[in-house]
């Protein structure tokens, strides 16, 4: 059980403004490389939900986490993303952190960082970021230097910048030592409670005080 | 968009020379024509244009593999279209990147090779311009066919084989705008060819690479 | 016609009797086809008999750029409506379309020795016809080479449609460049004045056999993949999910 999160990021991000989004999967099949992975899932999702999805290794949820971001397409079944009711294309409303870092070895934190921020046409403060994921004293290192948990921080502070309202990220906790693991429950906990939402694929699934939880399970057949 | 062209630009800055390996095998390439060809005399002054091209095309030919493939397999290029960037952006960006990372330095050393082989003055200034117009084919191919075949590491000689059947019209008038030049100048007919070549490979080039992206990200 | 036949089983259904009927017509035609082209029809004013090759390449030229055709037709169906069976068929087109394409530039070759002294020009149908040749060829490559077959779908789609560019290309190029080629021949206007009434037929029924025999070969293609979906049926999804509140 977890405390009420704090408002750790709301000053790094600029906060999240309250926004009436709503991402539904409605009986969502999908198969890869000929085998069907899993079929008839529905799921809605709306501001202020955490969403934790389980499941044992190869057994789809990174390929369910990119249907929901919208890379990959189902082979049937719906996605809506919607922002105030209206369909919106999945860039509008979500902001993924995948398996693969995507930072360039030779770009230091600071420069990959000022990066997505152009690329995001995105004023928020970089330095305040990089202190809320506690990279302050790394900011001018090269991508290739840091560690596994470092670069999964500089990725959460990527996710913040965003300024997206849905956070889809699989297995954040993986690579990171109990502090970076408290870190990522703690903004979670404050981007959900600011009227964002999760989507998260973990194997441990804390349940936050005050927000509505679920847990999805991917069981195998058989 | 500016901003990944600009990336890109810094990122070649700091590979260490990575990205000269193009117009080091171009030089090479050359070499080895001349080399093969005997050395000297009217053979070189005939064939010159031809190693030259043949040398700017192969060390181009090599290089669509890179273009694509580092950001593919890292995770940038899922960012980048989650980002609500236009794939045909992104191949626009690459497209602009290649011609000043890869043929650009080509592009410039190409005066020099080109009087390193005795050419006249003329010859050079029509190679020049042949590549100058064809240079936006050459790199809108390559960023089609490096977009293709992203996902399979450098793609090998299938990059190649994708690539090769539009380049050989490029080559052909490339080639025979060098000689016009000499009779017909700027005007000469083949630089509107190629002109128009360009414009078609930017038109069907640019926007399959932006499909072929997101086909590679599915 | 082509939504009628989307269907698979419907498809399978109408290919169990097209295909034999196309190999039939195709023997027939090519009988009668190679009968005026060998001994009905009259030996070309200037060229003799040599030109009696004619009616082996020239329905192979236009035979191999109706399969590209096709081939980039079915290309577009697939990618817009992502048909299986459009892949299907783009796939089977493509053997077929190579081989016409080659067998056009073989016989052109050995046509051109004799008459104009040269296996080879670098004019602009001869170089096109080959650049289509090197698209077939790419395109295969692409089929072979890439493992996920859904991938490789699409992607091979996409080739195809960028190398359609090639086909007007080939079709004027012999108007845009005057060289050794001869002008487009078949054109309603000259076509009773230039050729006599037993050379056309000779050429139509050529043209008519290499089509059916490029029909044949296609739909059994088709049919072959048709069947390794159906051999290879999946079973029940590996995964199901079950969502609670915490």
């Amino acid at each position: 059980m977890m405390n009420a999160p704090t408002d750790l990021s709301a000053h790094a991000s600029g906060g999240v403004k309250r926004l009436d989004h709503a991402l539904t999967l409605e009986r969502i099949a999908l198969s890869r490389g000929g085998h069907p992975l899993f079929a008839g899932i529905s799921l809605s999702i709306v501001a202020g939900d955490i969403v934790w999805i389980g499941g044992d290794n190869g057994i789809g949820k990174s390929s369910l986490l990119r249907l929901m971001t919208g890379l990959s397409r189902a082979d049937s079944g719906g996605i809506c993303w919607r922002i105030a009711g209206a369909d919106c294309p999945p860039h509008d409303l979500i902001c993924y952190q995948g398996h693969q870092d995507a930072f360039k070895p030779n770009l230091t934190a600071v420069e990959s960082l000022e990066f997505w921020a152009k690329i995001l046409e995105c004023t928020a403060s970089i330095d305040a970021l990089l202190k809320t994921v506690g990279l302050s004293v790394r900011a001018n290192v090269p991508c290739g230097q840091l560690s596994a948990g470092q670069k999964r921080r500089l990725s959460l502070a990527r996710l913040m910048l965003s300024q997206k309202p849905v956070w889809i990220m699989d297995e954040p906790t993986a690579a990171m030592d109990s502090e970076g693991v408290n870190l990522i429950h703690e903004l979670i906990g404050g981007h959900v409670s600011r009227g964002g939402s999760a989507i998260i694929a973990s194997h441990q699934a804390p349940r936050m005080n005050g927000l509505r939880t679920r847990q999805l399970i991917l069981k195998a057949t058989s | 968009m500016g901003a990944l062209i600009k990336r890109d630009i810094l990122l070649a800055w700091r590979s260490g020379g990575a990205w000269l390996l193009g117009v080091i095998f171009f030089v090479l390439f050359v070499t080895f024509c001349v080399i093969a060809a005997g050395g000297e005399g009217p053979q070189l002054e005939a064939f010159g244009p031809a190693y030259i091209w043949l040398a700017l095309l192969f060390a181009t030919l090599l290089s669509f593999g890179d273009i694509f493939s580092d950001d593919l397999n890292d995770g940038t290029l899922e960012q980048l279209v989650l980002t609500g960037l236009p794939p045909l952006a992104i191949a626009l960006a690459k497209w602009a990147g290649f011609i000043v990372l890869t043929i650009g330095p080509v592009f410039v050393l190409l005066p020099i090779v080109g009087s390193m082989l005795g050419l006249s003055v003329s010859r050079i200034a029509g190679l020049a311009l042949s590549a100058a117009f064809a240079a936006p084919a050459l790199a809108a191919y390559g960023v089609m066919a490096g977009a293709l075949m992203a996902k399979r590491g450098k793609g090998g000689f299938l990059i190649i084989l994708i690539s090769a059947p539009f380049l050989i019209p490029v080559l052909i008038f490339g080639l025979a705008a060098v000689d016009s030049y000499v009779r017909f100048g700027i005007l000469a007919f083949e630089f509107r060819a190629l002109a128009g070549l360009s414009l078609i490979a930017m038109a069907i080039g640019l926007p399959a690479a932006g499909a072929a992206l997101t086909a590679n990200i599915e | 016609m082509i939504s009628y036949l989307a269907n698979p089983a419907r498809f399978e259904r109408l290919a169990k009797y097209a295909s034999p009927i196309f190999a039939l017509v195709s023997i027939v035609a090519f009988i009668i086809g190679l009968y005026f082209a060998l001994v009905k029809s009259p030996p070309e004013k200037y060229q003799g008999d040599a030109a009696r090759i004619m009616y082996v390449h020239v329905p192979a030229a236009w035979c191999a750029m109706m399969a590209y055709t096709a081939l980039a037709a079915a290309s577009l169906v697939s990618f817009v409506w992502r048909h299986p069976l459009a892949d299907s068929a783009a796939k089977a087109f493509a053997l077929p379309g190579a081989a016409f394409t080659f067998l056009a530039l073989a016989t052109g070759s050995l046509w051109g020795k004799p008459i104009w002294n040269t296996w080879w020009e670098w004019d602009g149908r001869m170089t096109s016809v080959l650049v289509l040749l090197f698209i077939y060829l790419a395109y295969m490559a692409l089929w072979a080479v890439i493992e996920d077959k859904k991938r490789a779908a699409r992607l091979a789609s996409i080739f195809a449609m960028v190398g359609f560019i090639n086909i007007p290309i080939i079709k004027y190029s012999v108007e845009w460049w005057n060289s050794l080629h001869q002008p487009a021949s078949i054109s309603k206007l000259e076509a009773n004045s230039i050729y006599s009434g037993e050379m056309i037929t000779a050429l139509l029924t050529m043209a008519l056999a290499y089509t059916c025999l490029f029909g044949w070969l296609s739909i059994n293609g088709i049919r072959r993949d048709i069947a390794k979906a159906k051999a290879a049926r999946p079973t029940a999804p590996a995964a199901t999910a079950t969502i609670t509140e915490l």
